[in-house]
């Protein structure tokens, strides 16, 4: 028996010395697979493990009992390899919708498949298709009906398509991530206005030229823009609320731009609301309206009735500034329309028309009840009125179902008929607005649902798994992201545990998952206790677990580069801050503990080593000092940090919030160095 | 062999083909309770379902458009039986019956093929009232209440949930006064009538609660025209109809009316004409929104006098007789129809705890302070909590401090009657809360505010009692020593 083990630890010894000597050429990463391999083989057959191997392995996850720990967990990793880097199956989804002036053609932006379509509304069928590279996201036609400009979201840019040819013309850069988009019809100088959602800035281009006027600042996340009918008004519902301290309402804005002058004529905060995707000025009325997520995120979740996690209404806006912002619930008493998205108001200003594109309706509001309501209330009920679930029914006049996540709208000129891209069906429902039935749906795509990342989205954006259809995962998690806020969850105790939401962009490879580092896997986190904290009815079906999996997975960190840098080399101060992260000596010489260099637990290249660290972040009602390490790919866009979201920037991260230099050594650093650190950390 | 093998699959796709082929048989068919008109000599009604359901009593299944003579009797081996509802999928019933006039009532399961019965439950005092719940259990009210028999002599009736393959009963109600007529909503809760007592009088009110016993919660009827209120059902189109008997006037029959989901609150109102036609009972129909058990009020209404199935067609506002058996009462009816299986729900109980929490958001918040009046009321200093006792005493909890933005935390014992009081800061009492409420095991429950408005959502604050832990209140004399109610 000692003979053939001695035999076999020679012969695997023998084998890993040859194949590390033939693979000697190789380059760090298959050197450090068969390493791996060998290590990994010898430990599962019981032969131990290197006494260097061994304290190297205790010394780095701080456990003196390594029998779980396997090499691949913190060097197993290739981005390569991650599911979100492979190629996956591209839909042609309606993202984005606009009409022809004589409401003739329906342009449709599919962002998966980099094509705007042109349907004949006559006929109802596709009549043209061109490409548009880099993710077109919104749409805007210019009044002659001669040129549709398109906001392509994964190349930072904005296209000009001539429509007699249909063929892209010119293409200048604006800021990152842009979205809306919305043509200003000044007399002398035509403006295109561009809502920057990942720069958190408004593009102001010439439309003649695509030439970038002036670059002013947002609120968080701008989305959606229309103007007024001069053109003298630009108006940006923003996505994403400002970051309050833990105990402060967050509020989002909605930003009014004074078009022919280049700057900023109001900003209106709507407190305690987010998420608005749209925005519609009301014909001869001094007032804009946007749909809104009223979001109730300080309050304790010990319960998911009655609206207590969040509602969804609308905001109305006063256009010049005078008054205040009054929001009205979309929800009833005991049904709730998640996610509301599109919003369209008719040429009179009598209808408007709001999806849900967690629900799969479209809200149909009296927008003359709505008002009168409005005008006859008194000063207090204005202020309670998002909250008062019965008020809905004096102007909600219909709820017409469509299919899965209905996001966009487009209203023919007369009004007679509703166009609603039902996203995740990848088809246009025709609905008839004199009878709110459906006329007639167009597909764009077939064969969707043979996609599990497909399926997984579905699962992802429905509400209809949530009690009373109150929320789905999007409405935390806006576009796979995260709504930046704070919450506190009753699983734990009522109070205990402020826990901030994390994105879930980039997350494949990063298990385990949650703040605690419970949950390995994530069917197990978005399994039966999420079902029984959140969502409160069933847990999903092992299948839809699989595919929500699967669609989490599929998504990549969120870019955080300009489209324009891409493939550039690092700036002198990406540089001085890479050589501070990866640094195992400060600059006067001293050697920092392992343990508190950056990159020990911050590893690359998901630049997380999956483990849990205390990095002196406990607060008073926290349970553990001890949270899982998250990764830092796309973390500038993922702004507030630390478990319970009390930073606010990267910057307060060591200004604010470090402890005896356990968050990574950065008491020798000056604010250069800080500044450094911080442009590094920026471009992950 | 190979030959006899594919017999042998031709035969079981011919089986399949025709399994699949063959009609929904049991959609649109009726359930219908009958009485006897004329009830055989028995003794006195004992109990509130010996009154409703006199010996004799039988539940029948009756094929679409079809009349009394294709009826197959489902409550096959009972004296007496009632109450039947449809599984979702339109296959089982479950019901009330008695073996003999002397046994307690119980629920009972059955499926419309006319199988016999079987015996769910074994509860002392009676069951009575079932409906399906999601996830194989089925929700009931026991004890069967006794008329005329002092209330404090006998446990109050009060909700239970069973698993449907056994297992004991799982009491999920600990307060309010008697309960009754549980029915499962499409999103999950039970919606069920509770006995009220308080300052507008002994009348009844419409209540809410999860299937595990949790977030009790007012839902409709409670302020607007004190009435006695039976048999509480939702209809597909957003509405839950009731029967409701006022209070207070002249009228002191049954009407039906209705609320709508979306504003239980505001939008109580008659549900149509019934002529001069007594609505005994009233269910979700398949060709029309509602059928009703009817009785005429004098004999020439429906050519006889005992009560019959009637439908009312919303569009031409005329009543059809939709069954009609001359020789019986035909007293309720269910009719098959394809429904939505309600939504499940994993509990948040934990067994292993003996208290749960309640987070008042702000106990000074009450509907006035919802108007621009101010409030003549002084500020919450204190909050007393109480625990009801069986015999109609209370018992002291404790007290705990209001914070300074009126919220409090407290840990209260679980499965009992409970109420509070808000005290000012001379200790005199501000509010009572009228009908008691309870937290079951490991819940945490949270209101807006002490007589919060209903179906108003939370603002957005935190509240300072979150901030601080929750005060501890329990009994001072060990807990065995008050008596848990049964």
């Amino acid at each position: 028996m000692m003979k053939r083990a001695l035999i076999l630890v020679f012969a695997l010894a023998g084998l890993g010395v040859g194949s590390a000597v033939a693979l000697s050429r190789f380059d760090d990463t298959k050197r450090r697979a068969l390493y791996m391999w060998i290590n990994d083989t010898t430990r599962s057959l019981g032969l131990g493990v290197r006494k260097r191997d061994l304290r190297h392995m205790q010394q780095m996850t701080r456990l003196q009992d390594v029998s779980n720990v396997s090499c691949r967990d913190c060097h197993g990793i290739s981005l390569e390899t991650l599911p979100w880097a492979q190629p996956r199956t591209r839909h042609t989804s309606p993202d984005a919708l606009a009409l022809s002036p004589d409401g003739a053609r329906l342009y449709v932006a599919a962002t998966d498949t980099d094509e705007v379509l042109e349907i004949d509304t006559s006929t109802r069928q596709v009549a043209r298709r061109a490409e548009v590279k880099g993710g077109p996201a919104g749409l805007a036609v210019d009044p002659t009906g001669t040129r549709l400009f398109v906001s392509c979201q994964q190349q930072d840019s904005v296209a000009s398509i001539d429509l007699i040819p249909f063929e892209e013309t010119h293409r200048a850069f604006v800021g990152r991530g842009p979205v809306g988009i919305a043509f200003a019809p000044l007399p002398d100088h035509p403006r295109l206005v561009v809502a920057n959602a990942a720069s958190d800035d408004i593009s102001v281009l010439d439309a003649v030229t695509l030439e970038e006027k002036a670059r002013l600042l947002s609120g968080r996340e701008p989305y959606a823009v229309v103007c007024t009918g001069d053109g003298t008004r630009a108006i940006v519902a923003c996505r994403l609320a400002d970051i309050p301290s833990v105990d402060i309402p967050p509020s989002s804005e909605v930003t009014v731009v004074d078009v022919p002058r280049l700057r900023i004529a109001q900003r209106h905060t709507l407190e305690s609301a987010h998420l608005s995707e749209s925005a519609a000025v009301l014909p001869d009325r001094p007032w804009l309206l946007t749909p809104l997520v009223r979001v109730r995120n300080l309050v304790p979740i010990t319960q998911v009735a009655r609206g207590w996690v969040m509602s969804s209404g609308l905001a109305l806006t006063p256009v010049n500034g005078a008054g205040p912002v009054t929001q009205l619930p979309l929800d009833e008493a005991n049904a709730y329309f998640a996610d509301p998205s599109g919003l369209t108001v008719d040429a009179q200003g009598r209808r408007a028309y709001v999806t849900s594109a967690g629900g799969d309706v479209v809200t149909v509001v009296d927008l003359e009840r709505l008002l009168q309501w409005v005008d006859q209330a008194p000063p207090l009920a204005l202020t309670n009125a998002i909250n008062d679930l019965e008020l809905s029914a004096h102007y909600v006049v219909g709820r017409i179902p469509t299919g899965r996540n209905p996001q966009q709208l487009a209203l023919s000129p007369g009004g007679e008929t509703l166009f609603v891209a039902e996203r995740l069906d990848d088809s246009i429902l025709v609905v008839d607005t004199r009878s709110l039935e459906p006329r007639d749906r167009i597909s764009l795509d077939h064969d969707g649902d043979r996609d599990p990342v497909r399926r997984g989205e579905k699962v992802f954006t429905t509400a209809h798994r949530t009690f009373q259809g109150q929320f789905s995962c999007r409405s935390c998690h806006p576009g796979g992201h995260a709504d930046g806020l704070t919450y506190d969850f009753d699983g734990d105790g009522i109070g205990d545990n402020m826990l901030d939401n994390r994105s879930l962009r980039g997350l494949a490879g990063t298990w385990p998952f949650k703040w605690n580092g419970k949950n390995p896997s994530l069917k197990v986190q978005c399994g039966p206790r999420f079902a029984k904290v959140l969502m409160r009815t069933e847990p999903f079906s092992e299948s839809q677990l699989q595919d929500l999996s699967a669609f989490l997975q599929s998504m990549p960190p969120a870019r955080t580069v300009h489209a324009s840098r891409a493939g550039q080399p690092l700036t002198p101060s990406q540089e001085r801050g890479r050589a501070i992260f990866f640094a195992t000596r400060t600059p006067e010489g001293r050697e920092i503990p392992r343990e508190r260099q950056c990159s020990s637990c911050h590893m690359p290249p998901l630049y997380t080593n999956r483990m849990k660290s205390s990095v002196g972040t406990r607060a008073a009602t926290d349970a553990s000092d001890e949270f899982d390490t998250p990764h830092l790919l796309g973390i500038a866009a993922s702004a507030p940090y630390l478990h319970d979201g009390r930073a606010k920037t990267l910057e307060e991260l060591w200004t604010l919030y470090q402890t005896n230099d356990l968050h990574g050594v950065s008491s020798y650093m000056n604010k250069q160095q800080l500044n450094d650190l911080v442009e590094f950390l920026k471009i992950l | 062999m190979s030959n006899r093998r594919h017999q042998l699959c031709l035969l079981l796709c011919q089986a399949v083909l025709v399994a699949g082929c063959q009609p929904r048989t049991n959609q649109g068919t009726l359930v219908v309770t009958q009485t006897p008109p004329s009830p055989p000599s028995s003794p006195a009604a004992g109990n509130a379902l010996d009154a409703r359901y006199p010996l004799g009593s039988r539940i029948i299944a009756v094929p679409p458009h079809q009349g009394p003579d294709h009826a197959r009797i489902l409550s096959t081996g009972l004296v007496a039986a009632g109450a039947p509802r449809l599984s979702p999928d339109g296959s089982q019933i479950l019901f009330c019956g008695q073996t003999d006039p002397q046994a307690a009532w119980q629920i009972y399961r059955t499926d419309l093929r006319g199988s016999l019965p079987q015996r769910l439950t074994d509860m002392p005092g009676g069951a009575m009232d079932p409906d399906w719940l999601p996830g194989g259990r089925f929700v009931f009210v026991s004890p069967v209440p006794t008329p005329y028999q002092p209330a404090l002599s006998k446990p109050l009736p009060a909700l239970y949930a069973q698993d449907l393959e056994g297992g004991s009963a799982q009491r999920l109600s600990s307060a309010l006064g008697a309960v009754s007529d549980p029915t499962v909503l499409q999103d999950g809760r039970i919606l069920f009538v509770a006995e009220l007592n308080d300052p507008e009088g002994n009348h009844d009110g419409l209540f809410t609660v999860n299937s595990d016993g949790t977030e009790v919660t007012a839902f409709a009827a409670l302020h607007d025209a004190p009435s006695r209120i039976r048999r509480p059902r939702e209809l597909p189109d957003g509405r839950v109809i009731f029967l409701a008997k006022r209070l207070e006037g002249p009228d002191s029959v049954d009407r039906l009316e209705a609320v709508e989901l979306r504003r239980p609150f505001s939008s109580r109102e008659p549900l149509g004409s019934w002529a001069a036609l007594s609505v005994l009972a009233a269910d979700p129909g398949l060709d029309f929104p509602v059928i009703a058990s009817c009785a005429p009020q004098t004999a020439s209404e429906l050519n006889h006098a005992t009560a019959a199935i009637v439908a009312r067609d919303p569009t031409t506002a005329t009543l059809e007789v939709v069954f009609d058996d001359p020789a019986w009462n035909d007293l309720e009816a269910v009719q098959c129809a394809e429904r939505m299986k309600p939504m499940g729900r994993l509990s948040t109980i934990d067994p292993a705890l003996d208290f749960g929490r309640v987070l008042c958001l702000n106990a000074n918040l009450s509907q006035q302070h919802q108007s621009s009046l101010p409030s003549l009321l002084p500020a919450a200093s204190r909050v007393r909590f109480l625990a009801l006792t069986p015999d109609g005493g209370e018992q002291p909890l404790g007290e705990t401090a209001v914070h300074p933005d009126g919220s409090f935390l407290v840990e209260l014992p679980a499965d009992r009657a409970l109420t509070l009081e808000t005290l000012d800061a001379d200790g005199q009492v501000i509010r009572r809360l009228h009908h008691g409420f309870w937290v079951r095991p490991g819940e945490n429950r949270a209101c807006i505010g002490c007589h919060e408005p209903h179906n108003s959502a939370p603002g957005n604050f935190r509240p300072l009692a979150a901030k601080a832990p929750a005060v501890r209140l329990g009994f001072k004399t060990p807990a065995s020593a008050v008596a848990r109610h049964p």
